[in-house]
C-alpha cells in the first residue's frame, strides 16, 4: 500500500512539475509568436487601435477591405476576422480589445452555422480563447461554455493544448504576411469553376439554435448598440431565406443596423466574383466592400451627429 | 457521463474512495446505485429499457433453474424477452423506413424518431450469454436480484463493453471480499491513463482530419481519401481500446479484473488474426454462442465455412441495421474463407512476409471500415476515387499552418502509439521497472495535455452501436 501511495506522489509530482515548465514554455513562445494566425491574434491584441473594425469567421477575414473603407471615410480600419472562429471568440475579442480603447465602429459579419445555429460535432471553438491570458473576461467566458474548465485552466498546458505544433510551425512567414495583406484583410485571387454537370447544392441551414450562442450575440448587439453593424455577407446562388429573422428581430430591439445581402442579386450569381460558394476572391470582396459602403457611411453619420 | 470528462475524472477518487471504505456486504448495492445513476445521466429514460433487460433474464434464469427438466423453452423466451428492446430499438426504425420508402406509404411510425439507449447492443448480449451459461449449468447464477443487476449494469462497461461474461464478472461480484489490491489498482491507473491518451489525444487528433477530408470528398484526391480511409481506422481504434482500457482500469480500480478486449489489431497477419486481436469480447461471444452452436469445425468444411460466413453476417447486423453493414459483415466472412481455402494459417511466419501481409491486412480491413461511416454507394465513390483521381501522393485538404500541425500531431501521436504497442507485443519486459513505468506514465499524461483535442463532443464510436 505505501509502495502504491508513493507511486501516486511521485507521479503527481513530475506530472505538476512537468506541467508548469512546459506550460511556461508554451505560454512564452506563444506570446513571442510574430507570424500566421497566433502572430496575427498577438497582434490584435497588442497593437490594433483602428476606428473601424471587422469581426467575424473566414467570410469576414475574405470579404471585407479596409483600405476602401479608408478611402470612404478617412478612418482606420482593421479587419481581425478569423477562420473558423463563431461569436464566442469574437465576443471575447471586442471585450478585450475594448480595454484597451473603443472603436468608432465594429461591423460583425454573422455566420448562421458558426453563431446561431447548434452543432454536435462541432461545438464551441475554445482554442484561442484559452490563450487571451490578459483577458479579463476569459474565466467567465470559458465557464459559461463548460463549468470544469475553470478546473481545466488551472493545467498550465491545457491553454495551449493542441497548439505546440501550430506555435512552432508559425514561426515562419505565412499568407498572413504577405504584402497582398491589406490590415489584416487577405485577399483570395482564385475564380471558382464547375463542371457542365454541376448542380447548385444550397448549404444545408437547420432551425436548430445552440443557446449559448445566441446568447453571445444577443450580448454582443445590446452592449454595443450604437456603434455595432450587423452584416451577412453574399453566399454564391444562395436563395431567400428567413432564417435570419431571429437576429432581424434582435437588432430592431436594440435599434442596431442589420444588412442582410446573402442573396444580392448581381454578387451573388456572378461567378468570376467567388473563390467557392461561401468565399468571394479579391474582385469580389472589393465589390461587396464597395457596396456595404453606404452603410457604413450611414450608421457613422448618425454616431457623429450624436 | 463520458470517462474522458473531467467530471469522471474528479468523481473517480471519491467513487473509488467510497467504494472501499464502505462494508464490504453493501458495495454490490453501491455499485448498482451508481451504475444506475451514473447512466441515468447519458439519458434517464433509458434506465428503463435496462431495467427490463435485467428484471427479464432475472426472472428467466430463476425459472430456469428452477424447471431444470423442461428449461429448453424458457432459455429461448428469455432470450427472446431479453433481445426485444434491442430488436426494437435498433431494428424496427430502419425496417420501417426502408419497407415505407420501397412502397410509397406515410403512417404515424414515420413520424418518430427515438435514440437507441446508450450500451443496449452491449448488455443485451451480456445478458443473453448469462442466460445461456445458465441453462448450460457452466456458471452458477447470481445468488440475488441486487448481485444480477449490479453484474448487468456494472458501469464501466455498459456504454460499450467488453462484453463480460459470468464466469468473469459475476464470480467476482459474488465474492464478498475484494481488499484494495495495490498492484491491480496501480496496473488499473495505468490503464486509464494510456486509454485516456489514445481515446483524447489520438483518436480524436485523427477524427479531426478524417473530418475535415469527409466534409468534402468530391475535392479530394485519391491519395487524400485513402489516407482518411487508414486514418479513420486507427481513429476507431484508438476510440474504441481507448475506452476498453479505461473500462479495465476503472474495475481494476475497484478491484476487479477483467479482459483484454484488444491486442494490438494493427499487427494482425490476415483476418483471423484481426479478429482475435479486435473487440475480443464480441469475437468471443460470437464464436460461443453462433458459431459454436451452428456446428462450428466439427461438419464438413463447406458448412463450416457457412457457419464462418452466418457469424459475420450476424456480426454486422449486431452493428447496425443496414445494407452496409450487412455487407461489411459478409465481406469479412468471405475473407475468412478465402483465408481457409489457401490454408493461410499454415504459411510461413517469416517477418519478410509478415509485414507486407500486415500492411495489406490493415489497408484491406481500413477498406471494409469504409461501410461504418458511409453508405454503399458512397463507399463505391471514393473507392473509384482512389483510382480515378489519384493525382500523386499530395494532400488536397487545405493547406495552412495549423492544418500541417494536425497531421504532424496525427504523426507523433501515431509513432507513440505503435512504439508502446511493439514494446508490449515483441518485448514486454523492456524498461519494465516502476521507475520506469513512472516516468512514461507521467510523460503519457503531460503528452495528453499538450495533444489532446478537448473541444470536440468527445464521444465514443461504439456507443452508437
Amino acid at each position: 500500500m505505501k509502495k502504491f501511495i508513493y507511486t501516486i506522489l511521485i507521479m503527481l509530482a513530475l506530472v505538476i512539475a512537468g506541467d508548469w515548465g512546459l506550460g511556461c514554455w508554451l505560454r512564452y513562445a506563444y506570446r513571442h509568436t510574430s507570424h500566421d494566425e497566433i502572430g496575427r491574434l498577438n497582434m490584435i491584441c497588442d497593437s490594433v487601435t483602428a476606428d473601424v473594425i471587422v469581426l467575424g469567421s473566414s467570410r469576414a477575414l475574405h470579404h471585407y477591405v479596409p483600405s476602401i473603407v479608408t478611402d470612404s471615410t478617412g478612418l482606420s480600419c482593421y479587419n481581425c476576422g478569423f477562420e473558423n472562429e463563431g461569436i464566442v471568440f469574437h465576443y471575447a475579442l471586442l471585450r478585450m480589445l475594448q480595454q484597451r480603447y473603443s472603436p468608432r465602429l465594429v461591423i460583425y459579419e454573422l455566420t448562421y452555422d458558426y453563431d446561431i445555429q447548434f452543432l454536435y460535432e462541432r461545438p464551441v471553438n475554445l482554442k484561442h480563447i484559452h490563450t487571451m491570458a490578459d483577458l479579463r473576461c476569459r474565466d467567465s467566458i470559458l465557464a459559461s461554455v463548460d463549468p470544469w474548465e475553470r478546473v481545466s485552466m488551472l493545467s498550465h498546458i491545457y491553454p495551449y493544448h493542441s497548439l505546440a505544433f501550430t506555435i512552432m510551425a508559425s514561426q515562419k512567414p505565412s499568407i498572413y504576411d504577405s504584402p497582398q495583406v491589406d490590415n489584416g484583410y487577405i485577399p483570395q485571387f482564385k475564380q471558382m469553376r464547375h463542371s457542365s454537370d454541376w448542380q447548385f447544392q444550397p448549404q444545408k441551414l437547420d432551425d436548430r439554435i445552440d443557446e449559448l450562442k445566441l446568447g453571445y450575440l444577443k450580448k454582443l448587439i445590446a452592449e454595443n448598440a450604437g456603434h455595432l453593424l450587423v452584416a451577412v455577407s453574399p453566399r454564391y446562388l444562395s436563395p431567400e431565406d428567413d432564417i435570419y429573422g431571429i437576429v432581424e428581430d434582435l437588432c430592431r430591439e436594440h435599434g442596431v443596423p442589420f444588412v442582410c445581402m446573402m442573396s444580392d442579386p448581381i454578387i451573388s450569381r456572378d461567378i468570376t466574383l467567388w473563390e467557392d460558394d461561401g468565399h468571394l476572391n479579391h474582385t469580389g470582396a472589393q465589390a461587396f466592400t464597395r457596396k456595404m459602403m453606404p452603410h457604413i457611411k450611414q450608421i457613422l453619420t448618425q454616431n457623429n451627429k450624436k | 457521463m463520458s470517462y474522458n470528462s473531467l467530471t469522471f475524472i474528479i468523481s473517480l477518487p471519491f467513487i473509488v474512495l467510497g467504494y472501499y471504505t464502505m462494508p464490504a456486504r453493501w458495495r454490490n448495492a453501491a455499485l448498482l446505485a451508481a451504475s444506475l445513476a451514473l447512466y441515468m445521466l447519458w439519458w434517464p429514460a433509458g434506465i428503463l429499457v435496462m431495467t427490463w433487460v435485467i428484471l427479464t433474464s432475472h426472472l428467466g434464469i430463476g425459472y430456469i433453474t428452477r424447471q431444470r427438466e423442461h428449461s429448453l423453452g424458457a432459455m429461448w423466451l428469455t432470450i427472446a424477452l431479453t433481445a426485444l428492446p434491442m430488436l426494437f430499438f435498433k431494428y424496427l426504425q430502419p425496417l420501417n423506413e426502408a419497407i415505407t420508402s420501397f412502397l410509397h406509404i406515410e403512417w404515424w411510425l414515420n413520424r418518430h424518431h427515438w435514440y437507441v439507449p446508450v450500451g443496449l447492443s452491449f448488455y443485451t448480449l451480456q445478458a443473453i450469454a448469462l442466460v445461456v451459461d445458465v441453462y448450460k449449468e457452466r456458471i452458477r447464477p447470481a445468488s440475488s436480484l441486487v448481485n444480477h443487476a449490479a453484474f448487468m449494469s456494472f458501469f464501466p462497461i455498459t456504454a460499450s463493453g467488453p462484453i463480460v461474461r459470468g464466469d468473469e464478472l459475476l464470480a467476482q461480484l459474488e465474492k464478498r471480499e475484494r481488499r484494495f489490491d495495490p498492484e491491480l489498482a496501480w496496473q488499473g491507473l495505468r490503464w486509464l491513463i494510456w486509454g485516456m491518451f489514445m481515446k483524447v489525444a489520438v483518436a480524436e487528433s485523427f477524427a479531426l482530419f478524417v473530418h475535415a477530408v469527409e466534409m468534402r470528398i468530391d475535392t479530394q484526391n485519391g491519395f487524400t481519401l485513402l489516407l482518411s480511409t487508414l486514418c479513420y481506422t486507427i481513429q476507431l481504434y484508438a476510440d474504441f481500446a481507448g475506452y476498453s482500457l479505461m473500462a479495465l482500469g476503472v474495475s481494476a480500480l475497484l478491484g476487479i479484473k477483467l479482459r483484454h478486449n484488444f491486442w494490438h489489431p494493427l499487427f494482425a497477419v490476415g483476418i483471423k488474426d484481426f479478429w482475435r486481436r479486435w473487440h475480443i469480447s464480441l469475437s468471443q461471444w460470437l464464436r460461443d454462442y453462433i458459431y459454436i452452436p451452428l456446428g462450428g469445425n466439427r461438419c464438413s468444411a463447406w458448412r463450416s465455412r457457412l457457419n464462418a460466413m452466418a457469424t459475420f453476417v450476424f456480426s454486422g447486423l449486431w452493428h447496425g441495421a443496414g445494407i452496409a453493414y450487412l455487407l461489411w459483415g459478409a465481406m469479412h466472412g468471405l475473407w475468412l474463407v478465402i483465408e481457409r481455402l489457401l490454408r493461410f494459417d499454415r504459411w510461413p511466419q517469416h517477418w519478410l512476409l509478415r509485414l507486407p501481409l500486415c500492411l495489406t491486412t490493415f489497408v484491406l480491413v481500413s477498406v471494409l471500415f469504409m461501410l461504418f461511416s458511409h453508405d454503399v454507394p458512397t463507399t463505391l465513390h471514393i473507392i473509384d476515387r482512389f483510382f480515378g483521381q489519384w493525382d500523386g501522393f499530395r494532400l488536397t485538404v487545405t493547406q495552412s499552418v495549423s492544418n500541417l500541425s494536425r497531421e504532424w500531431s496525427m504523426v507523433a501521436l501515431f509513432s507513440v502509439m505503435i512504439a508502446k504497442e511493439a514494446r508490449d507485443e515483441w518485448a514486454p519486459t523492456l524498461l519494465s521497472q516502476r521507475t520506469w513505468q513512472i516516468a512514461f506514465y507521467s510523460g503519457v499524461v503531460l503528452l495528453t495535455l499538450m495533444f489532446g483535442v478537448f473541444d470536440r463532443s468527445g464521444q465514443f464510436i461504439y456507443m452508437h452501436f
